[in-house]
Order: structure tokens, then C-alpha cells, then sequence
């Protein structure tokens, strides 16, 4: 069994979000298998990276609320 | 099982030449040779060959493919190499290519197959896989030792050589995904949220208190300006607007001026509409109002009154001063008359002092005005041309200058001494006549500009004025009787205007109430901030990122969980084997068992290896350079023992670096062991190993020594057999 189906197989065991942390480890291998260590680094950090920007913009527009 | 059979490779890392033929099908295959002699890529061959680009770059695992690792030699274009195999269903051959510099395309791969058959690309890389039987990374495990193994295990620091046995037994990709969430820092991103979001709720109580701050100050205005405390509500707001709007009506009526409609406001919101509303229908009554437009007319008129007063007596005044100074200078120089008689008189004895020069010199004034001619014309005609006949007479001007002082001069001295002084009285006088004649001028002109005023002063009072009237009375008197109207006026608008100060006082209290309602509304709404979309989109941004992090954190856990079971397995199911070469090869008898201990390097993400003897007692600081060699070589031997796969070889590459020479005997010994079951394929420069072997390995043996090696053209390669 390769080391991609053996993290799946225990995620998939998990008691919650099973299938979105499926996803994310199809996403993680995949970028290391394309651009390596870097790669899963930077993939992960867009992912955060736009939800930040989206929780700033809440922020400004709750700031000018006030 | 795939047992090679044999090797040509052309333009691969250390050989730009084709090379001969290299032959595997006896059991031990040694190849021999000093530093950078080629061994190496023979070993590299075989495993690029098999397995393409995953032996390249950060992916193999392997840290000296990282970047700077070439296929192709730098001499040549082109890297081809072909593999002869041996599997149960027969002879195969595969041949790999690259071209430097292109891209995939390339790269080429084909596989003949016993049948005959040609597989191409991607379905040849299928078909290499399935005659391997053997992933990549664990044929870097347990086929092939490369050199790295033990050199990182030999000089590396602790958690760097739990790193290399974490890559030794096949865990690099366990490895780098945890240095790959490791670096992305995402769960720094989750803290910098929660920091914001905290700000922001300290902002909005902050804020909340400088608006009710604010709210208790508008409330002390509205206190002071007569509402009651109890009453600052939109109730009270709607009872001032309605108090508000029966005044202005009331007014209107007053006024006898029909009242604009304005809207009652329907709650206190429409306050700021009904206050604009109202302020304009004041206005409107207020200007509209006869009293008023009357003031308005009588301001205007006195002002037009007071301008045509002050211009008369502007005028007048000039006119005056105009006056007196005509009447000071004939005083002292007389009128136009006496001066022009003296004029008269001063040229008639100028002519009769000329008549008298003539007659003592008849030539005098004659010579006199040639002289004062001549000069004058001296720079268009020059002094040598008579100016009346126009004949040249050279020096003409001198020979009268000269005729003057020497024969006329001394005669008429004293004639002319007068004559002058006559003329100079003359200037004088006319001078004066001048200056007299500008004093009239200016005293015509400030006449004529008093009638000017006079006749709009005449215009104003609405009647002809003559020279018995006096303009500026009248408008004084006229500007008095303006007064007396304004003061009556001024008396019966009070009453309005006290009215309309009432009015204004009311809707002031409107404003303030406003302002009161306007400030709960806000603080209120900062209350309810949490019930904003905008709020709630915030909270599920930060639940989204939690769940991510907590996503990434539970695969990175399981990325830990299964690099922990993977290394325990292959550790525990090679064991027997690792403790049993290990024993061979050091022959310590202080160790008389090794174990391994594994658990999880919390700094480092990967696994921590305690190596300990029979009495628990850990081994790591004990452990000589080449005690950690053989350590090395027993955990790759020993799972090379541990896992049986398709592989009919193993390749080791240098492995005696820090071995003694016992050691070394040893190592032969144990390879001789391992040689029963697979083919080996053993790489070193190291010469008294390469005898232990030619003598110590009981199985037949093909042996290449390498040496001159050439950039150019390669290894000089001889085979021994």
C-alpha cells in the first residue's frame, strides 16, 4: 500500500469531516507529487491566504459600522 | 524475479561516450575504481533507467538529486540508456532517453518485451512498473544503498540522522509533507485572525462608550434647553414638530399670508425634513410680511438718500476749495486780464530793445540768429552750409562767432543783458497765465459735478431744485423723517419677531431631540453589530479557517501516526536481521543485542531512532564511526532480508566508509550471506575491500575496474573476470 492510500485509509476513518480531509490530502499529495515541499507549503498558504482576505474585508466593512 | 542481464549507456552523467556493454548475470558484480572514475552512474543508470524521473529532484527523496543533479553530460546533447532484464516471462529490453535543455516531449522511453512487442511512453512506463513490482522509493530502500545513506547517518546530528534512517526507510514523502504543512504556517494566519477579531471587539466597546459619552452630553443640552429629562423620546419629538407647525400656522394667519403645507413627521426619523421644511416657510411669511417688505423699502431708501447726501457735500466741499484757490492766486499774481496785459506789454519793449540793437549794430541780430540757426542745423548740415541760401561757405559758423565777440558783442552787452531778462519775465508770465486757466478749469469742472449731484438729490426728492434750495437739508431732512418710519415699523414687528423666536426656540428643542434619537439608534445598532451579515460572514471566515486548520493538523497528525507505524513496522520485521548483521559486522562483544526504539521528534515532525543493547542501555553515544556505518548497512541489509519482492538484486554504493579492516572482512562475509538469495552489485573505491570481496565472496563474480576517467570521453572501463 502506498503512503497516499495509507494517510487515506486512516483519515477515512476519522469520526468528522472524513471527506473534506480526503480532499485535502488528494490536494497535499498531489502538490508534492507536482512542485514538492514547496508546493504543498504554497497551496496551503493560498488557501488560508484568501480567507483572510475575505475576513478583513468583514472586518472593514463592519469597522465602518461603528 | 527481474535479474539484469546487462547495460550500454551513451551521453549519461559520467560517461559522454557509448560505453561497452557492462554484464550482470553473474551472481556479484564489482565495479572498481578510484573517485569520480564513473562507478556511480552505472548504479544511476540502472535505476533511471527502471524508474525515470522519480529518481530525479526533491521527489526521489534523495538529498544530493536536488537540484544540480543532471542526466545528460555536459559534453554532449543527448542521454540514452539501454537495460537488458530477465523476468519469468522472458527477455526484455528498455531504453530511456533525454535530450538536454527540451522539455518532456523530449524524453522517450520503450520497452521490447519477449513477444517481440513495443511499448512506448506512458504505456512503457506501465509496463516497467508492473515488471518491477517495485515502487521507486522502496527500491531506494531496499535495492539500492546509495552513498547518502551512510554518509548522512555517519556526520549528520542527531534529529538529521533520525532524518536519514526516517529516508532510509523510505519515508521521505511522509517527511516532506509534514516540512511542507510545517512551512505553509497556517495556523499562524489563524492566530493573526483571532488577534484581529479581538482588536475589533475592544473597538466596538470602546466606541460604544465614547457614543453614550456623546449621547449624555446632546441629553444635558436638550435638558438645558427645556425639555424634560423624562421626555427625550420620539413621543415628545412628534409633540414639539405639532406645537412647531400650529405655530407657523398661527403666524401665517397673523400675517394674513395663506401657510405652505408641511408635512408632520412620522417619526422622528423625518425630524431633519420637517426642520428644513419649516425653516423655509418662516423665511417665506417673515419676507413676505408687509411690515417687513415696508423695512426692507425704507433701509434701502435711506441708504440711496444717505449716498446723494454725501456725494452733495463732497462735491460741495470741492467746489469750495476749487474757489478759494482762483481767489488765492489772483491775489497774488493778479487776474487773466492783468496778465495778459503784462504779457502784451513785456513783448512791446522786447521789440523796442531789438529795434535798438539794430540800431547800434545793424548786423548784430542778424549774425546773432545765423549763429543760434547754425547750431541748430550742425548735425543734418554741418556748420560750412548757409542755411537760408544753401551755399557752401567754409567755416561758416566759426567766421560768425568770431565776428560776433570781435566786432558786435562789446556793442550791444547792456541791450542785451536787458533783453534777456524781458524774455525771461515774458516765460514767466506766460507761465502764470497757464497755471491761472487750469485753476479755473478745475474749479468749472467741480461746479459742474455739484449739479450733477444736485440733480439726483432733485431726482430722489422727486422736485426741481434751484439755487435757493439746499439739497443737502432736504436729504437730511428726508433721511430724518426715514427714521422716524423705520423706528415705527421696528416697534410693530416686535411681536412677530418674538413669535418667531419661539418658533426657533421649538424647533432647536426638535433638533436636539433628533440628535438625542439619532445617538440611541446608533449605539443601538453597535449593540446589534453581532446581528449584521457582515458580522456573521466574519464568524464563518474564522470557523472556515479553524476547520482548515484543524483539517490540516488532523493530516498531519495521520502523516506522523502512519511515518510512526511505517518506521515501527519495518524497523520491528527487519529487526532479527538488523541486530544479526549488525552483530556480524562490528563483532563487539559488549553489544550482544541491538534494539531500536522509535518514537516521534516533537521538533522535527519525524521520528526519533534510539538504538539500545541488550541491557537497554542507549547505544547512540557510544557508537563509533564505523559502529553507525555498519549500523547503516545492517538496517539497509536487513530490510533488504525483511522484504522479499521481485528484484533479484540489491546495489550498494561505497558502503565501507568508516569501516576497520575487520569490519570490512565482516561486511564480506554478511554480503556473501545476502548473495545466496539476490545478485549484487557492489560500487567502491576502496581497494582492501575490493579484495575481501574478490576473495571473500563465494559466488562467481564479473569485475570492471574504472580508472582515466575523461570529461570528454569518459571512464577507461576494462572487464575482469
Amino acid at each position: 500500500m502506498s503512503y497516499k492510500e495509507e494517510v487515506r485509509d486512516k483519515i477515512q476513518g476519522s469520526a468528522e469531516r472524513t471527506e473534506e480531509r480526503i480532499k485535502l490530502w488528494e490536494e497535499v499529495h498531489a502538490a508534492l507529487d507536482h512542485g514538492g515541499v514547496e508546493q504543498v507549503s504554497s497551496m496551503l498558504a493560498e488557501r488560508v491566504e484568501s480567507l483572510k482576505c475575505e475576513f478583513e474585508e468583514a472586518i472593514r466593512k463592519l469597522q465602518e459600522m461603528l | 524475479m527481474l535479474h539484469l542481464k546487462h547495460l550500454e549507456v551513451e551521453g549519461f552523467r559520467g560517461f559522454p561516450k557509448k560505453s561497452d556493454p557492462f554484464e550482470f548475470t553473474a551472481p556479484a558484480v564489482l565495479l572498481h575504481g578510484g573517485n569520480h572514475q564513473g562507478k556511480s552512474s552505472i548504479l544511476n543508470a540502472i535505476e533511471w533507467c527502471l524508474y525515470g524521473d522519480q529518481c530525479v529532484g526533491q521527489k526521489s527523496g534523495i538529498r544530493e538529486r536536488v537540484g544540480g543533479w543532471v542526466i545528460v553530460n555536459r559534453n554532449v546533447p543527448k542521454a540514452s540508456v539501454k537495460l537488458v532484464i530477465d523476468t519469468d516471462k522472458g527477455v526484455t529490453t528498455i531504453n530511456r532517453a533525454e535530450v538536454k535543455g527540451k522539455g518532456r516531449g523530449e524524453r522517450t522511453i520503450e520497452v521490447e518485451l519477449p513477444d517481440g512487442s513495443v511499448k512506448k511512453g506512458v504505456d512503457a512506463e506501465k509496463e516497467i512498473t508492473r515488471l518491477a513490482g517495485l515502487s521507486f522509493k522502496d527500491f531506494a530502500t531496499t535495492v539500492y544503498q546509495h552513498q547518502e545513506t551512510i554518509h548522512a547517518i555517519l556526520v549528520q546530528t542527531p534529529s538529521e540522522r533520525s532524518d536519514a534512517i526516517d529516508r532510509l526507510l523510505g519515508l521521505s514523502d511522509y517527511r516532506n509533507v509534514l516540512d511542507g504543512i510545517k512551512r505553509s504556517k497556517i495556523a499562524d494566519v489563524q492566530k493573526e485572525l483571532a488577534e484581529q477579531f479581538y482588536s475589533f471587539q475592544a473597538l466596538v466597546e470602546q466606541t460604544v462608550k465614547i457614543r453614550q459619552d456623546e449621547l449624555e452630553h446632546k441629553k444635558e443640552k436638550a435638558v438645558d434647553s427645556g425639555l424634560d429629562a423624562n421626555q427625550l423620546n420620539e413621543h415628545k419629538l412628534l409633540e414639539v414638530a405639532s406645537d412647531v407647525r400650529n405655530q407657523i400656522g398661527k403666524f401665517a394667519s397673523e400675517m394674513a399670508i395663506t401657510a405652505a403645507p408641511i408635512s408632520s413627521p412620522a417619526n422622528w426619523k423625518g425630524a431633519q425634513t420637517f426642520t428644513a421644511e419649516a425653516t423655509n416657510e418662516i423665511e417665506r411669511l417673515w419676507s413676505e410680511s408687509a411690515d417687513v417688505k415696508e423695512q426692507s423699502q425704507l433701509n434701502s431708501k435711506r441708504t440711496k438718500a444717505d449716498t446723494i447726501k454725501t456725494n452733495c457735500e463732497q462735491q460741495k466741499q470741492a467746489v469750495a476749495t476749487a474757489e478759494v484757490e482762483v481767489q488765492k492766486f489772483e491775489q497774488s499774481h493778479g487776474n487773466q486780464e492783468m496778465i495778459e496785459t503784462e504779457i502784451r506789454a513785456t513783448q512791446s519793449t522786447i521789440a523796442a530793445v531789438d529795434d535798438e540793437i539794430r540800431q547800434v549794430s545793424p548786423k548784430a541780430k542778424l549774425v546773432q540768429e545765423g549763429i543760434a540757426l547754425l547750431e541748430a542745423t550742425a548735425p543734418a548740415y554741418g556748420t560750412d552750409v548757409c542755411p537760408l541760401c544753401g551755399k557752401t561757405a567754409p567755416n561758416l559758423l566759426n567766421h560768425l562767432k568770431k565776428e560776433w565777440t570781435e566786432k558786435i558783442e562789446w556793442q550791444v552787452h547792456d541791450l542785451n543783458t536787458r533783453w534777456s531778462k524781458l524774455a525771461e519775465r515774458k516765460v514767466e508770465l506766460e507761465g502764470l497765465k497757464a497755471k491761472h486757466e487750469l485753476l479755473t478749469v478745475d474749479a468749472a469742472e467741480a461746479k459742474e459735478q455739484l449739479k450733477a449731484s444736485v440733480d439726483k438729490a432733485a431726482e430722489f426728492l422727486g422736485k426741481e431744485l434751484t439755487d435757493r434750495d439746499d439739497p443737502i437739508a432736504m436729504l437730511g431732512k428726508e433721511i430724518g423723517e426715514i427714521d422716524d418710519r423705520i423706528i415705527k415699523i421696528e416697534d410693530a414687528i416686535k411681536d412677530k419677531r418674538e413669535t418667531l423666536d419661539k418658533i426657533s426656540k421649538s424647533l432647536n428643542r426638535l433638533n436636539l431631540l433628533y440628535e438625542v434619537l439619532e445617538f440611541e439608534e446608533r449605539i443601538s445598532g453597535i449593540q446589534k453589530i453581532e446581528d449584521t451579515t457582515e458580522y456573521k460572514e466574519q464568524n464563518e471566515i474564522r470557523d472556515k479557517v479553524a476547520a482548515l486548520v484543524a483539517d490540516v493538523e488532523k493530516v498531519d497528525s495521520t502523516v506522523r501516526e502512519c511515518m510512526s507505524e511505517q518506521a515501527k513496522n519495518k524497523m520491528k520485521a527487519a529487526a532479527g536481521a538488523i541486530d544479526d548483521y549488525f552483530q556480524k559486522i562490528v563483532g563487539n562483544p559488549a553489544i550482544q543485542e541491538l534494539s531500536v526504539e522509535i518514537e516521534e521528534d516533537t521538533r522535527t515532525g519525524g521520528n526519533s531512532y534510539t538504538f539500545r543493547d541488550q541491557n537497554g542501555e542507549e547505544l547512540n553515544p557510544v557508537l563509533s564511526q564505523g559502529d553507525l556505518n555498519a549500523l547503516a548497512l545492517s538496517m539497509f541489509l536487513g530490510l533488504v532480508k525483511a522484504y522479499s519482492h521481485p528484484i533479484g538484486f540489491i546495489m550498494m554504493d561505497d558502503p565501507s566508509q568508516s569501516l576497520g579492516t575487520t569490519q570490512k572482512k565482516r561486511l564480506v562475509e554478511v554480503m556473501d550471506e545476502v548473495c545466496e538469495d539476490r545478485n549484487l552489485i557492489v560500487s567502491t573505491m576502496d581497494s582492501e575491500l575490493q579484495e575481501f570481496l574478490q576473495s571473500g565472496l563465494t559466488k562467481a563474480k564479473t569485475i570492471y575496474e574504472f580508472s582515466n576517467w575523461d570529461p570528454k570521453t569518459g571512464p577507461n572501463v576494462i572487464k575482469v573476470v
